[in-house]
């Protein structure tokens, strides 16, 4: 009953503001002939009003020629909505019908008339655009609803101009909550779809909330935003965001989402402190001089407006409206000493590349100190001569110690970077070199490196670890898997471990082991072989093997987590770079062998502790492309042209550079 | 929901002078005040005039005893058995969608008090994809034709209808709340799902495209039908699909076309025509058709052609044709055929940031 109260005096609000108080007198004086279903009525009454005072100020918008395919979806061609915003012809619309680059856009004023108009500028942070048109007469511009009315469940309408330039399209739902997409848009349950995008979501009154977008909310991959269709669940851009931004766009210049390069992990967003992980070099957090480690106390736009944050959903609320181009100010705790910083927030960070010494670590378990077991070839550090038996000490002036990982330490500086490393030689002297650092290689390198060799210890003894060809347990699916695990295998010392997702069909466990059995015995590694549930080829779903095996694997064996690498054969090369992609913090490389790659896919861009490693082989011309988007993501790729055949492997040219490039996955 | 409560809150003493000083202030200030009443009276004269005695919800029942679940052939290749038909006139009429459910004898009724009824398939129009089933002795209430009920964007409406055939034996069809969203030819122009009626049509943003709601009944506040649903179809223009139904006007007038046999297959569809216009006979070129999509860019224009004397000049960009949209270099070409060489065409192009009407005579 309070609900009805509640919905009731909204729609007569709505409706004495219109100015037809008369209208509901007539409806008091008239009472004994009114229906039961007045509130009904009234609400039908409302709807219908607030649509015709709304849609003198909505256009329709038509694209002209432009590829109807982006990204291997069709792009909708059908005529979409736009609002005025100004009495001059200035229109808010969405991007989305932009996305093929037509060659016209025009726009059909409520009174029929068609107008050339000009894209002025694109807002992709929030899917919106800014179109011109010259105008005789002043156009009628939307009124805006100002936000301090608006309560989750009022009535709203979703307004749109596709099925005729004159009478809008109306769609009644409610607002179903506010700010959403991390602060950028509010949400309703009306329909919201291609037929009303770039349209406004009206009040009961006509005035416009908010602008009508098919904002990505994260959960699905961009491109996707189409599958949102009708299924209860549709966002608008508040109004006052987009007039606040209107002066950007109306200069011509586009908005992208504001980056600042600092990471955290968490696994729980609200959860707290934010204490950060990592600051990519080169980012507006590293140039006002942020560091890994510090804790974020509270963030705002000025230093005039920080507010404190508690967990992380707090600070990616006030982090998500902001654009390239706009001030960040920080205050952040260092070792409990408060200081605050300023930045301005940019459209791409520097390209992260992993940097590279050339070296390999003593990593037997218990291990003390970096010691350096080999140089690597043509290396940085070979160049600035450090040798076998340094210790290393520090990296730019920052301890490495237990600690301190070397990969910590240089995860915050530039690949290009000179630096100074202080190492601690055999003779126990302490010495300085200066390293100019590199990206890790990309290149086949040939060195004489044999890994130490160990006295296996009283637990090695007692360890019960099955070795040779072992069958491993997945549970309940019907994939098989086996390892190859070295007759030498000690739990005192690591071991890499290179997850395969074989080529579709049976596997020959016999030739799998004699060509890997030799270099896992040397090198200190364990090949795990997943096989496909169908023989005919891999299923989607089956990017979980992978999981299970690197799970039962790291339980079950001494793995060194600087060498799990996953591998694919003709068609398990896709899941193996899933795989990857999806947990690049556990995967140092990707082997990708004959790979079956989509024509179009993503590739986040590197990030430090998420560097993976590429080695391509295969003759396929469609490999040129993967490698050149790896490479300008910032990964190393090793690129190999000759193809493998699965029944040939032992003697496969292939494998020494391969087997090589493996060895080298740890190598700082 | 009742009229009562709502009076009482008028009566509220806290409210009502509240409401008389609103009122006061509008009559006083609001010049077009009278303009706005007319407006609203206009949108809904259900406002000012006499109502059912019915509440919604026992107009809602007694609606669902007009509508019906219809079972006939299908069941393969992914093809629906079931349907829904709205009961009509004196009730020994049944109106629902033309589809493959129907190519059997008999049409197998399932009334709302899960009465079984066979149904003879009496006629069926073409032309709005509609067919008549006659019942005799149904004992159903039919929807009345006759009443003089018109559609409007932002009006409440009821969807009765058996979408995925959830309703059986004695269960009542569905009902689904929502608003008319537009009114609007179906412009659907090409994919697996062709409609051969392309007349206008109410959209309603309810969930009705779904299997098995063909058929099925759309009714105003006041029970009254305002149209039938139509079939599942896909808006191509858009993307995606669409909910709508026949509005009462062109059920109507179908429905006298059945009884009256005179349905005809008369496809709207524009057909080419033996001598239509050719543009190396206009004298245009365009850029190359390069892309999926290649814009109609004029290349050149031969000088003394056709189109050269009728203003056409190089890198105009032609947009509509006949008020036709023109998407691209091959539209251009399909609308062209259509055309015959001896009509005149009136072009919108595009030059620079200026649209200009350009009329061709041959």
């Amino acid at each position: 009953m309070r609900l009805n109260e509640t919905i009731r005096n909204q729609v007569l609000d709505a409706m004495t503001c219109f100015g037809c108080a008369v209208c509901l007198y007539l409806c008091l004086a008239d009472q004994t002939a009114l229906g039961q279903s007045s509130l009904a009525n009234l609400e039908q009454a409302a709807f219908q009003t607030a649509t015709l005072h709304a849609q003198d100020s909505i256009v329709q918008v038509e694209t002209f020629g432009g590829s109807e395919l982006v990204k291997e979806q069709i792009v909708a061609t059908g005529p979409s909505s736009g609002t005025v915003v100004s009495a001059d012809g200035w229109i808010v619309t969405s991007t989305f019908q932009f996305r093929g680059q037509p060659a016209s856009i025009t726009v059909v004023l409520p009174n029929g008339e068609r107008r050339a108009a000009k894209l002025v500028g694109s807002d992709y942070s929030r899917e919106l655009a800014l179109l011109k048109i010259d105008v005789d007469e002043p156009l009628r511009p939307i009124q805006p609803s100002p936000s301090t009315d608006w309560k989750v469940g009022q009535w709203v309408m979703a307004l749109g101009k596709t099925f005729d330039a004159q009478t809008a399209s109306c769609s009644v739902g409610i607002l179903s909550a506010q700010g959403r997409v991390w602060n950028k848009a509010i949400q309703s349950d009306a329909k919201i779809s291609p037929q009303n995008y770039g349209g406004p979501l009206v009040d009961l009154r006509g005035r416009a909330m908010g602008i009508l977008t098919p904002i990505n909310p994260g959960i699905v991959t961009e491109g996707e935003v189409e599958q949102w269709y009708d299924s209860g669940i549709g966002f608008a851009i508040p109004m006052q965001d987009i007039l606040d931004r209107l002066p950007v766009l109306q200069s011509g210049t586009d908005i992208y989402p504001g980056k600042i390069g600092f990471r955290w992990r968490t696994l729980d967003e609200y959860a707290g402190p934010v204490v950060l992980q990592g600051v990519t070099p080169g980012s507006p957090a590293a140039k006002a001089g942020i560091k890994s480690g510090d804790t974020i106390v509270a963030v705002g736009r000025t230093k005039e407006e920080l507010r404190t944050i508690d967990n992380h959903s707090q600070m990616k609320h006030i982090l998500g409206p902001l654009d390239a181009g706009q001030s960040l100010s920080m205050r952040v705790d260092r070792q409990g000493e408060q200081q605050t910083y300023e930045c301005i927030l940019v459209k791409d960070l520097p390209t992260y590349r992993e940097p590279y010494l050339g070296v390999l670590t003593d990593t037997t378990l218990g291990a003390t100190h970096a010691t350096i077991v080999s140089v690597v070839p043509e290396s940085p550090a070979l160049a600035a001569g450090l040798a076998i038996g340094d210790a290393i000490v520090a990296i730019a002036g920052e301890v490495v110690d237990a600690d301190h990982a070397i990969d910590t330490r240089l995860a915050s500086l530039d690949y290009r970077e000179k630096i100074d490393v202080e190492v601690r030689g055999a003779d126990g002297t302490l010495r300085t070199v200066n390293v100019q650092l590199q990206s890790h290689p990309d290149n086949d390198l040939e060195w004489d490196f044999k890994a130490p060799t160990h006295e296996p210890t009283a637990g090695d003894l007692a360890d019960t670890a099955a070795k040779g060809t072992v069958q491993l347990p997945l549970g309940d699916v019907k994939n098989k898997a086996f390892a190859i695990v070295p007759s030498t295998y000690m739990s005192s010392v690591p071991h890499g471990l290179l997850i395969l997702f074989a080529d579709a069909g049976v596997q020959d466990q016999k030739l799998w082991s004699d060509a890997w059995e030799p270099f896992a015995r040397e090198h200190r590694w364990i090949i795990a072989v997943a096989q496909s549930s169908d023989e005919k080829g891999w299923s989607f779903d089956e990017v979980e093997i992978g999981l299970r095996l690197q799970s039962y694997m790291t339980q079950t064996y001494s793995i060194d987590r600087r060498r799990i690498a996953s591998g694919g054969i003709e068609s398990g090369s896709l899941l193996a770079y899933i795989s990857a992609m999806q947990l690049p913090e556990i995967y140092r490389g990707v082997w990708l062998s004959n790979p079956k790659l989509p024509n179009r896919f993503r590739m986040a861009a590197c990030e430090p502790f998420k560097a993976v490693h590429f080695f391509v082989n295969g003759s396929e011309k469609s490999l040129e492309r993967f490698v050149e988007i790896a490479r300008a993501g910032g990964y190393s790729v090793q690129q190999n042209g000759t193809t493998l055949e699965p029944a040939k492997l032992p003697e496969s040219p292939v494998l020494g550079p391969l087997q090589r490039w493996l060895r080298l996955l740890e190598a700082y | 929901m009742t009229w009562n409560s709502r009076q009482e809150s008028f009566q509220d003493p806290a409210i009502f002078p509240w409401f008389c000083c609103v009122l006061a202030i509008a009559l006083n200030t609001a010049p077009d005040t009278m303009g706005f009443c007319n407006q609203l009276r206009a949108v809904d004269p259900e406002l000012t005039t006499s109502a059912t005695d019915l509440t919604l919800e026992q107009l809602l029942v007694q609606s669902q005893r007009s509508v019906v679940k219809l079972y006939g052939a299908g069941g393969a290749r992914g093809l629906e058995s079931y349907q829904t038909g709205v009961a009509i006139g004196d009730g020994s009429l049944i109106l629902t969608s033309w589809s493959t459910v129907l190519d059997v004898d008999q049409v197998r009724v399932v009334t709302f008090d899960g009465r079984r009824l066979d149904a003879e398939v009496a006629g069926v129009d073409p032309q709005c994809e509609l067919a008549l089933l006659r019942v005799p002795d149904s004992g159903l209430q039919g929807f009345n034709l006759d009443a003089e009920v018109q559609a409007r964007v932002g009006q409440r409406v009821f969807a009765i209808t058996n979408l995925f055939g959830i309703a059986a034996g004695n269960e009542s069809c569905s009902a689904q709340k929502g608003v008319v969203m537009a009114i609007a030819p179906l412009t659907t122009r090409k994919g697996s799902m062709k409609t051969l009626y392309q007349g206008r049509v109410i959209v309603i943003d309810v969930m009705t495209n779904n299997p098995g709601a063909a058929g099925g009944a759309l009714i105003d506040l006041s029970g009254r039908l305002v149209g039938v649903i139509g079939k599942e179809l896909k808006d191509e223009q858009s993307g995606i699909w669409l909910n709508y139904a026949l509005p009462i006007d062109v059920i109507k007038a179908s429905v006298d076309r059945i009884l009256s046999g005179q349905t005809s297959m008369a496809t709207s569809a524009a057909a080419t025509v033996a001598e239509p216009h050719l543009l190396s006979q206009l004298g245009i070129a365009l850029i190359p058709d390069v892309l999926p999509k290649t814009p109609a860019f004029v290349d050149w224009i031969r000088d003394d052609s056709i189109a050269g004397r009728s203003g056409m000049q190089a890198n105009d960009l032609i947009l509509l044709v006949n008020d036709i949209r023109v998407d691209s270099r091959k539209g251009l070409e399909r609308i062209l055929s259509t055309i015959n060489r001896s009509d005149s065409l009136q072009l919108l192009v595009q030059r620079g940031q200026e649209l200009i009407r350009i009329q061709i005579r041959p």
